[in-house]
């Protein structure tokens, strides 16, 4: 109580500095942003006075215009997928008309992917940005506060902050997608490929002023890469090795531009034998084999309508996971979504962006090929699972401005259907196959309305707040998972729950000086508790060896989010670095209560609280040398229990300096973590983990305008380590040689 | 003078009177088939006895259910004195069982009882029915018969001595078609006094717990019997998956621990 009531008196005092601010404004600038290869205008671009002082945003023309003050040396221009822009005024000054900036986009650059954490660019993803045969996960390794649940050579899971599964959204272009595997082998990660996307978007906690989806962990959102207009024809391949698993992986895309469409078709082939960790021989059952192709077609039907059809196909084969119980023995899923952009449809209005979508994933796992006969669990028991989702939904984003202000508002509906079942076939024929329905034609429908408000007030303050209301339904169709569900409680329970859940935020930041800026965000909200959570029934749950069953009444979980920031320069600053400070105070906390050895019932568990920091930063050494690093550390206590909350990462970190020129380019990098000895005990099975160290070298040699080639060593002393959200202390790889050669046509 | 003009007429309303009222309820109905299997009948006095189940006998809780008419007219509000009877070759034993009411049920308008059978039919010895039926003051018609019956094997039935020799009969009567999820669970406890006497025990505690060996676990929200009438003892219990199932029971009289059952269930 004390926190909201701290909220709503910071907002009271935010009102404040708003109203007294009065500025020093002698000097007008008129201008526009435009596209540095299509041309075209740019609207919502933020562009701002050295000092801060004075900010506005681009409009539906790609217009601006701002006053200065006299002590303003430079302009800052900024827009996200861009490289930003520092402008002498004194060149400004001099045009004596309309001010004409260009800006590049960032990932059209060698077509790298762009990473973005909290809407700031990232430059951890080294000199590999533009290989499309690395993993996203390898992508998405070096941002400080993400870390990823490994259970197999593949498909990890995305944490933030210490938060995961239905804490954390992972969205593919704003759509969801709903993992099939009821153990979570299948997380959105499997099924989608560096080559479908164009960047990776990383919210870290409620994202206030975004006006997007939100969570209380916050988000990944994989941008599918579109085909380019006027573009001609394109075409890539690239194939590559890495010795770790004996991985070969094959890429290619074709696209085609004209006037007005384009299209891009592409595939991604994967096939990885057994993996070696560190100091020792490899993990029996631990390659995979998948294919993804990518289908993109792009339609201008005028200048203000685009219209983008899009789909990916990803099918696996057998897929090992030593650490488990069971192999995926065939995964597929079929992700499809119309997409359609409509640029300034009425004055103040940018764009409206609709998007329309359906996907299909099912996933066959077994353990067939295991001894059943030598395990703790399950013993003598084949069990052969299968489980299926079928999610759609859409959702429409509107952006607009006016004068200082930015609007962003959104509708998301979304319906997921879900189905999983199991046999357990005992290895003596004479004993009864069992049968268990683990997720019973589950249904769930959310209608989520968001909006957002961003005031750029002047004086180098800028004030964000956003609003976000969602309304849920549940239902249980399967007749057996109903009987199971009101056996488990009693008869008296609701089996269609209905729930309402918010989210409120506020965000301040002040460019104190036009290298430093500071700001904090406050924020609350509740989380409708996922059909996992509400009718999974007996789902084994590696992370801590129990079974789950799910509560159809859980009660929404409150997150109570509070995060100080600053950040020091800019993308095109000489040095520059971020800070964030923040903590997540939870209540109603869903987690698994153990009811015996062997069963945990899902349940609002009293009050959790996370708290931690994250430092990136990066120095230009040289006109080709630069340096970067981070550190993140998660404190996680569950004060019900009175102890750690489980599977929180250890306090962790990297190094980086990269060569960067148009020649060969060079990257080292030192990766470490902490021992994690805070663990849970009472409530989960969790084992401690110790500290690492890991030496990594990466070169990029264009071998001539077409062709380029990457090769790199990672953990290069072939150190074993266990990740400390490795599903039952599944190793790390060992010392990995990866070779890949790239051919651009 | 009017009447005696009137004494016929009041004479036949009499004569009709008395007589449905001592033909012990013939009406003038005529006997349904109904949806049950039929298991065997006999023919005594003009009165026919047909007994019917609702599945093949087996060793366990059957019900058994009779029509009784005497040509095609049921008969109505009748005692029944039944009994169960296996012959083997050199002695003969009865089994618990539950003679019907003096009425019809209303789930198929015919007489229920039921009976515990305790072995199958076999080499062992085969098991009957023993009727008789008479109506309800006993001075009008009597019918005596035997339905020889034929009783599969199953383990729905334990038979036990404690240590002191007491012998005793438990049957798993529910559930009979098993889902998954809650299930009434059903049980019937009597003792052996005799070869021919069983009656029903009133006053045990049972502890019960559902097992699932292969899988090594149980499960939730189990309720264990307690008595309901005349040796039935009714709980709950959850299946909460399909499979082989092992329903434990431990049994206590008088605060004794006399033994521990288990019955088997696969659907």
């Amino acid at each position: 109580m004390k926190f909201r009531n701290a909220i709503l008196i910071t907002l009271l005092l935010l009102s404040l500095p708003a109203a007294v601010m009065s500025s020093n404004l002698n000097e007008i600038i008129k201008g526009v942003v435009k596209h540095a290869h299509t041309g075209e205008s740019i609207p919502g671009v933020h562009v701002q006075s050295e000092h801060g002082t004075s900010g506005t945003i681009t409009d539906k023309n790609g217009l601006f215009e701002l006053q200065i003050e006299e002590a303003d040396s430079y302009l800052t221009v900024s827009h996200i997928g861009f490289s930003g822009k520092r402008i002498p005024l004194s060149e400004v000054c001099s045009c004596h008309g309309k001010l004409e900036i260009a800006l590049v986009p960032v990932q059209f650059r060698g077509e790298e992917l762009l990473i973005t954490a909290d809407r700031n660019q990232m430059q951890h993803s080294g000199i590999y940005g533009s290989s499309k045969t690395r993993s996203v996960e390898d992508h998405m390794s070096g941002i400080s506060g993400l870390d990823m649940v490994t259970r197999a050579n593949m498909a990890k899971d995305p944490v933030i902050r210490g938060l995961r599964d239905g804490r954390v959204n992972v969205l593919i272009d704003g759509m969801r997608l709903t993992p099939a595997c009821v153990d979570g082998m299948d997380p959105a990660t499997a099924y989608v490929e560096t080559d479908n996307l164009q960047s990776i978007e990383i919210g870290r906690g409620f994202e206030n002023g975004t006006g997007k989806q939100t969570a209380p962990g916050g988000s990944v959102n994989f941008s599918m890469v579109r085909p380019s207009l006027n573009s001609g024809f394109r075409a890539s391949a690239e194939t590559g090795y890495q010795s770790v698993s004996r991985q070969q992986f094959y890429q290619g895309s074709l696209s085609h531009g004209e006037e007005n469409w384009a299209f891009r078709l592409s595939g991604t082939f994967r096939d990885a034998g057994d993996l070696q960790p560190g100091g020792g021989g490899r993990i029996d059952g631990s390659g995979f084999r998948k294919g993804n192709v990518m289908a993109s077609v792009l339609y201008e039907a005028s200048p203000s309508h685009r219209f983008n059809l899009r789909y990916i196909g990803d099918f696996a084969g057998k897929i090992g996971y030593p650490s488990m119980i069971m192999d995926t023995r065939r995964a597929d899923a079929h992700i499809g979504g119309l997409e359609h952009a409509w640029s300034n449809p009425f004055t103040g209005v940018h764009s409206i962006t609709t998007n329309l979508y359906i996907n299909r994933v099912e996933h066959w796992m077994d353990d067939y090929d295991r001894d059943v006969g030598d395990r703790e669990v399950m013993r003598n028991m084949y069990m052969p699972m299968y489980g299926e989702t079928v999610t759609s939904g859409f959702t429409s984003e509107l952006s607009a401005s006016r004068s200082d202000h930015l609007f962003n508002l959104s509708l998301e509906g979304f319906r997921i259907d879900a189905f999983a079942d199991m046999v357990m076939e005992h290895t003596d024929p004479s004993v009864r196959d069992m049968y268990l329905v683990n997720l019973g034609d589950v249904v769930q429908q959310n209608l989520i309305f968001s909006g957002s408000h961003t005031w750029f007030a002047g004086s180098g303050w800028t004030f964000a707040t956003n609003i976000r209301g969602e309304a849920g339904m549940n239902r249980l169709n399967n007749e057996s998972a109903r009987a199971t569900y009101r056996a488990e409680y009693n008869g008296e329970i609701e089996l269609e729950p209905t729930a309402l859940a918010y989210q409120v935020g506020i965000k301040a930041k002040n460019e104190i000086s036009s290298r430093l800026s500071a700001g904090f965000s406050l924020s609350s909200g509740t989380r409708i508790p996922d059909h996992m959570e509400r009718y999974g029934y007996y789902i084994y749950q590696p992370l801590d060896g129990f079974f789950y069953i799910g509560n159809p009444e859980l009660t929404p979980e409150r997150s109570t989010q509070a995060e100080l920031f600053t950040r020091l320069g800019s993308d095109q600053s000489r040095v520059s670095g971020s800070l964030s400070l923040w903590v997540n105070q939870m209540d109603n906390y869903i987690a698994g209560l153990r009811a015996d050895d062997l069963f945990k019932r899902m349940q609002n568990m009293g009050r959790a609280t996370l708290k931690g920091f994250e430092v990136d930063a990066s120095v230009r050494l040289s006109d080709r040398w630069r340096g970067s690093g981070s550190i993140a550390y998660v404190l996680g206590t569950h004060q019900e229990l009175e102890e750690p909350l489980p599977m929180i990462p250890p306090f962790k970190g990297h190094i980086s300096l990269q060569r960067v020129s148009e020649s060969v380019q060079l990257e080292g990098r030192f990766r470490w973590a902490a021992s994690q000895n805070r663990i849970a005990e009472e409530n989960s099975l969790e084992t401690e983990t110790g500290g690492y160290a890991l030496l990594d070298l990466f070169a990029q040699v264009p071998l001539n305008r077409s062709v380029t080639m990457q090769i790199g060593m990672e953990n290069m002393l072939n150190t074993f380590y266990i990740e400390h959200l490795s599903v039952n202390s599944m190793p790390a790889p060992g010392r990995n040689v990866n070779l890949s050669i790239q051919i651009n046509l | 003078m009017e009447t005696i003009r009137r004494l016929p007429v009041f004479a036949i309303l009499l004569l009709v009177v008395l007589t449905s009222a001592c033909s012990d309820l013939n009406s003038n109905e005529t006997i349904n088939e109904p949806d049950l299997m039929k298991i065997g009948e006999f023919t005594d006095n003009d009165v026919t006895v047909i007994a019917y189940t609702d599945r093949p006998l087996e060793v366990g809780y059957n019900d058994i259910w009779f029509e009784v008419h005497e040509d095609g007219a049921p008969i109505e509000n009748l005692h029944f004195h039944f009994n169960t009877m296996m012959d083997m070759e050199h002695h003969s034993h009865a089994s618990p069982y539950g003679e019907p009411g003096h009425h019809r049920d209303d789930e198929y308008n015919l007489y229920h009882g039921w009976a515990i059978f305790t072995m199958p039919s076999g080499d062992m010895g085969t098991w009957e029915l023993q009727l008789t039926i008479h109506d309800q003051a006993h001075t009008g018609f009597e019918a005596n018969g035997i339905i020889e019956i034929d009783v599969e094997p199953s383990n729905r039935v334990k038979t036990f001595m404690t240590e002191d020799e007491s012998r005793y009969v438990l049957t798993l009567v529910g559930p009979k078609a098993p889902s998954v999820g809650m299930n009434e669970l059903i049980v019937a406890l009597h003792k052996r006094e005799s070869m021919m006497n069983f009656p029903p025990v009133l006053n045990a505690n049972m502890e019960f717990e559902p097992w699932m060996p292969s899988m090594d676990h149980g499960s939730s929200n189990n309720v264990s019997p307690v008595h309901e009438e005349n040796g039935f003892y009714i709980g709950q219990v959850n299946f909460n998956m399909t499979g082989d199932w092992e329903l434990r029971f431990d049994l206590e009289i008088d605060g004794v621990e006399i033994d521990q059952q288990a019955f088997e269930i696969d659907f």
